[in-house]
């Protein structure tokens, strides 16, 4: 098979030089070298095993795509290499190896993929295969997957095939199928409403041979979807119920209880204005193609949490994770641009974006009173649909005003509050619900043309955990081309380990390279993902990162 | 096109440069203990009716909060194996650091090594193997998988067999550790065997998120790898190939330490490849008086 | 021996890729309409004037940055050239009921797509956002840029007057 694939590329090569005219061919790359230093304020060093200081003191990582299309035809191959991979990084990435290669055609509407593909129904909480590549999330599935539109306004997808883990494949097998139907493209009545329906429906089924000497379990375990979108001129409204059946795994503790996710959102915007609200319910909706599993491996759908996603330094000291196993919540946010010329606009406008969203438990009760909740075997716990748990896991309110003072500075100035359960979303020991306070001031000053300086102030207090953080950040930039930056976190409020992570930083950008060069240290964080925990540590060193395409 | 010149001299320069360099000091061999006089040579017989014995390692650490779930499903397994399980808990890693909270360390150097080399506590704790099988891809099991592989490795008959004679000289303060391996079938690749010492009953402080204050202060550790007496990858059992019938003695000792309680204290030694690093066969006993 | 190979594939295509002076034409991509319909990329069109291609996601500062660097010169560019700037966000599930009241609560003029399964930044071989792409009148890829430095647009506009 593989000889087979290695030879029609090369076929490809000859068949390029030919029909240049008509085919493209294109790629990307990016490459990730980290050299470590040992560090004893971190205590990360080679006479302490368990700080994760890695003995090749060496470390990269890589990829290359390279595409080729002509006409109605794409084929496409990935080269992935982890000799070895950067600290963090899931420990299945060793080695490399070609990861993903497919081969795609259209015709007569009929879209056929073969080898690996990415797909998404619906909001994907059902089945969605994505890839992540910082973070090392590839969920890909090898097979073949058929793509038909047989009537006006009707979409139909199917596909069937194994999901990735890592330089191998999981076991099991999963065979899907989804239609969606547009109903003011499938009826001429409806063409030119302003109400714009979308109805669609799905249904996924994985299996895996049933080899436990304890239990009797399901070796088909199928879920179904239905979803709709209105949509009526500035008015959105969109809702998507999952049900998954008996599925017992490693992640819910091997109960026979069912699953179901419920997502519904709706926003109102108009320009200069935007609202939004989201609300859902998450109940044993773990669902892997091998259900030993655990962490990122093979998941086939994928659980959205509704909280802001930030990119502040000290905002992701206490980042949010959808806890799969059962959670209810919602999520509010507002988008508005005061005007130019009223009193808070000022001479530009002012920006502002407030967002409230927080996450419950949802109810577990127990089926019967001789068997406890969540027991091995069992059908595990009962749940009421619209009764909240009782125990909070997150709530986090955010502001963030930005304006334009005059042509050469703008700010923005932003303010979160967090509430965060950390030892039900990240496992951490005893430190129960972290209550923390975010201020950062963000400032961008134009020194002269194409000369930029822009500074990050941050500062987070919490009496929990680690105590107060103070951070700064100065970048310089040279339009198009360089940059330049100088940042530090520091742990002041730490009553054990006052720890300082400084970093220094410089860049360079052309078309679509970039090269960046740091070098400093990295704060640490564990993570607990379905009853097993990982450490990423705190790591000191240098590191060099290249992306480019073509 | 100058700028990438640039950037990849400057990448393997420092490549070069800074990291290829390990200098190691003296000693230069890992010293394996002399046994001690007052250790007197054991005779044994052969075993009557050999049976296979599966070894569980259990890896896990006393910050890990889902970590006694683990060691729960070892004892639900011992329950269904009997004596045909052996399990031992190897405490490396991250989740078994100590801190204020947590003063003891029960991590060893045996246990660091192999976690080190079969990278069981990055994979995420708790986790295990049985019999050290499918290394490098696919070694590591999560402890619901645990039941399913010690069933499949049960089905082999036992190609060896270890008979373990450990004893506690009090006046010299030593542990006194005889084994004979016996071979059963042909085997013609190298045989390692490693000899540890566990204990159980060990109370200490311990992470488990299933109860309210997420930790408890008086856990039960059990079946807590404490030394290797004959190092980490233990030593080989001499000969190239084995025949039917043939047999090996090997004889250890070692001081007693002052934290040890002899009465909870066992003696596991297990055979295995030491190119695929797989077990063939594990044997544990009590330390006797 | 695959590091062999790889070699030789990379060398082969980009001996094959500096031996041909070829710009490659915009991708055919079904993506999603703010609405959630089903959109191909192939609908795009500017009466054979330029159109820009920018890639965001509501969590990407610098994108936010790029696009009202863009948003407060678009009248001027419009008048002189006739541009369009289509803005395609990758956000997923998360974010995506968000992405129309944020465009629209930033007063963004642009066209706004949404990539739900990254078939588009797939096919354009983007790996880090903000990526900006120029396409002439027959949608060539004339110009590409990735990440967003205060002043950036300016240069994005020197080569929209090229064309």
């Amino acid at each position: 098979m593989k000889n087979l694939l290695y030879g029609l590329l090369f076929c490809s090569g000859s068949i390029l030089a030919q029909g240049i005219q008509n085919g493209q061919l294109s790629g990307n790359f990016q490459s990730d070298f980290q050299i470590y230093v040992e560090d004893d304020a971190l205590d990360f060093n080679l006479q302490n095993p368990s700080s994760g200081f890695p003995s090749e003191q060496f470390l990269a990582n890589g990829f290359a795509n390279i595409t080729y299309t002509k006409d109605n035809f794409s084929t496409g191959i990935r080269y992935e290499s982890y000799q070895n991979a950067l600290l963090g990084y899931p420990s299945g990435y060793k080695g490399e190896g070609i990861t993903y290669r497919y081969a795609q055609f259209n015709k007569d509407g009929l879209d056929v993929t073969v080898g690996n593909f990415y797909e998404q129904f619906g909001s994907g909480m059902i089945l969605r295969a994505y890839e992540e590549r910082n973070l090392g999330y590839d969920n890909a599935f090898d097979g073949i997957r058929l793509k038909y539109s047989p009537l006006k306004g009707v979409y139909l997808k199917s596909l069937v095939g194994r999901q990735r883990l890592f330089f191998e494949k999981g076991e099991g097998l999963v065979r899907a199928i989804d239609g969606e139907i547009s109903l003011n493209e499938s009826f001429e009545k409806l063409s030119e409403a302003t109400t714009q329906i979308l109805l669609g429906a799905s249904f996924v089924s994985k299996f895996q041979k049933d080899l436990n000497p304890q239990y009797n379990l399901p070796e088909n375990v199928g879920s179904w979807a239905s979803r709709m979108t209105v949509n009526h001129g500035r008015w959105n409204f969109g809702a998507e119920y999952v049900h998954k059946y008996n599925d017992p795994s490693a992640v819910n503790n091997y109960i026979y209880k069912n699953g179901d996710a419920f997502l519904m959102s709706g926003s109102y915007s108009k320009r200069g204005f935007g609202v939004s609200v989201a609300a859902k319910r998450i109940d044993n909706m773990d669902f892997r193609s091998e259900r030993d599993q655990n962490l990122q491996n093979l998941i086939i759908n994928y659980l959205p949490a509704l909280t802001k996603q930030h990119a502040y330094a000290l905002a992701t000291i206490y980042p949010y994770g959808t806890i799969t196993t059962g959670e209810m919540g919602l999520q509010a946010e507002l988008n508005y641009k005061f005007k130019k010329g009223t009193r808070l606009g000022g001479r530009s406008g002012m920006g502002l974006i407030a967002n409230f969203s927080n996450v419950y438990a949802i109810d577990k009760q127990v089926v019967d009173s001789e068997t406890p909740l969540d027991s091995t075997g069992t059908l595990g716990y009962t749940s009421d649909f619209f009764k909240v748990g009782d125990e909070k896991y997150f709530q986090e309110f955010s502001v963030e005003l930005s304006k334009k003072v005059n042509r050469k500075l703008k700010f923005v100035g932003t303010y979160i509050n967090t509430e965060y359960n950390s030892a039900a979303i990240v496992g951490y020991k005893y430190h129960g619900m972290i209550y923390s306070n975010i201020v950062v001031l963000e400032t961008q000053y134009k020194i002269k043309s194409k000369h930029s300086i822009r500074t990050e102030f941050q500062h987070l207090s919490t009496k929990q955990h680690e105590g107060n953080w103070l951070m700064g950040l100065a970048e310089y930039t040279i339009s198009p081309h360089y940059f330049f930056a100088i940042q530090n976190l520091y742990n002041y409020g730490n009553k054990d380990n006052k720890l300082s992570y400084p970093t220094l930083s410089a860049g360079y950008n052309k078309g679509t390279s970039r090269f960046a060069l740091s070098y400093g240290k990295q704060r640490a964080g564990i993570f607990c993902v379905g009853g097993v925990c990982r450490n990423v540590p705190a790591s000191n060193g240098l590191s060099l990162s290249i992306t480019s395409s073509f | 096109m100058k700028a990438v010149k640039l950037y990849s001299i400057i990448a393997t320069v420092l490549t070069i440069s800074i990291f290829s360099c390990d200098i190691v000091e003296e000693p230069f061999m890992t010293v394996q203990e002399e046994v001690s006089d007052s250790c007197e040579a054991f005779i044994f017989s052969p075993i009557e009716n050999p049976i296979k014995k599966v070894l569980l390692e259990d890896y896990t650490g006393q910050q890990c909060g889902n970590c006694p779930r683990a060691a729960e499903k070892a004892v639900e397994l011992q329950e269904i194996y009997g004596d045909q399980l052996v399990v031992m808990a190897v405490h490396a890693g991250f989740f078994a650091s100590t801190s204020s909270s947590y003063p003891t360390d029960f991590t060893t150097e045996a246990g660091d090594d192999w976690d080190t080399n079969f990278g069981n506590s990055i994979a995420g704790n708790p986790n295990g193997q049985i019999d050290r099988v499918n290394f490098p891809n696919g070694h590591i099991y999560q402890y619901s998988q645990w039941g399913q592989i010690i069933d499949e490795q049960l089905q082999s008959e036992p190609q060896i067999g270890i008979q373990i004679m450990a004893s506690h000289n009090e006046a010299a303060n030593l542990i006194c550790v005889d084994t004979q391996t016996e071979v059963y079938n042909t085997i013609d690749h190298d045989l390692n065997i490693t000899v540890v010492i566990l204990e159980n009953g060990l109370i200490s402080n311990q992470t488990d998120y299933s109860v309210p204050s997420q930790h408890i202060e008086d856990y039960e550790q059990n079946h807590v790898l404490r030394k290797s007496l004959n190092g980490s990858w233990g030593e080989n059992l001499g000969q190239e190939s084995y025949l039917e019938h043939d047999f090996i003695i090997n004889r250890y000792s070692t001081e007693v330490s002052t934290e040890w309680n002899i009465e909870n204290m066992l003696v596991l030694a297990f055979v295995s490849n030491p190119e695929t690093y797989e077990v063939l066969q594990v044997e544990e006993v009590h330390i006797t008086e | 021996m695959k590091r062999l190979l790889f070699s030789l594939i990379l060398s082969a295509t980009s001996f094959v890729c500096l031996a041909q002076d070829k710009t490659n034409t915009f991708p055919s991509i079904d993506i999603k309409s703010i609405e959630g319909k089903l959109v191909n990329t192939d609908l795009f069109e500017n009466d054979n004037q330029p159109i820009v291609v920018s890639f965001w996601a509501t969590w990407c500062k610098p994108c936010a940055k790029e696009l009202d660097a863009i948003t407060e010169v678009y009248e001027e560019w419009q008048d002189e050239t006739g541009v369009k700037v289509i803005a395609i966000s990758i956000d997923d599930a998360r974010n995506a009921a968000k992405v129309a009241p944020y465009a629209n609560g930033k007063d963004w003029p642009f066209e706004i797509y949404v990539d739900a399964n990254s078939d588009l930044k797939r096919a354009l071989n983007v790996n880090a956002i903000p990526h900006t792409f120029l396409l002439n009148a027959n949608k060539e890829i004339v110009w590409q840029h990735t990440s967003y430095f205060d002043g950036d647009e300016e240069e994005l506009y020197e080569e929209i007057l090229k064309l």
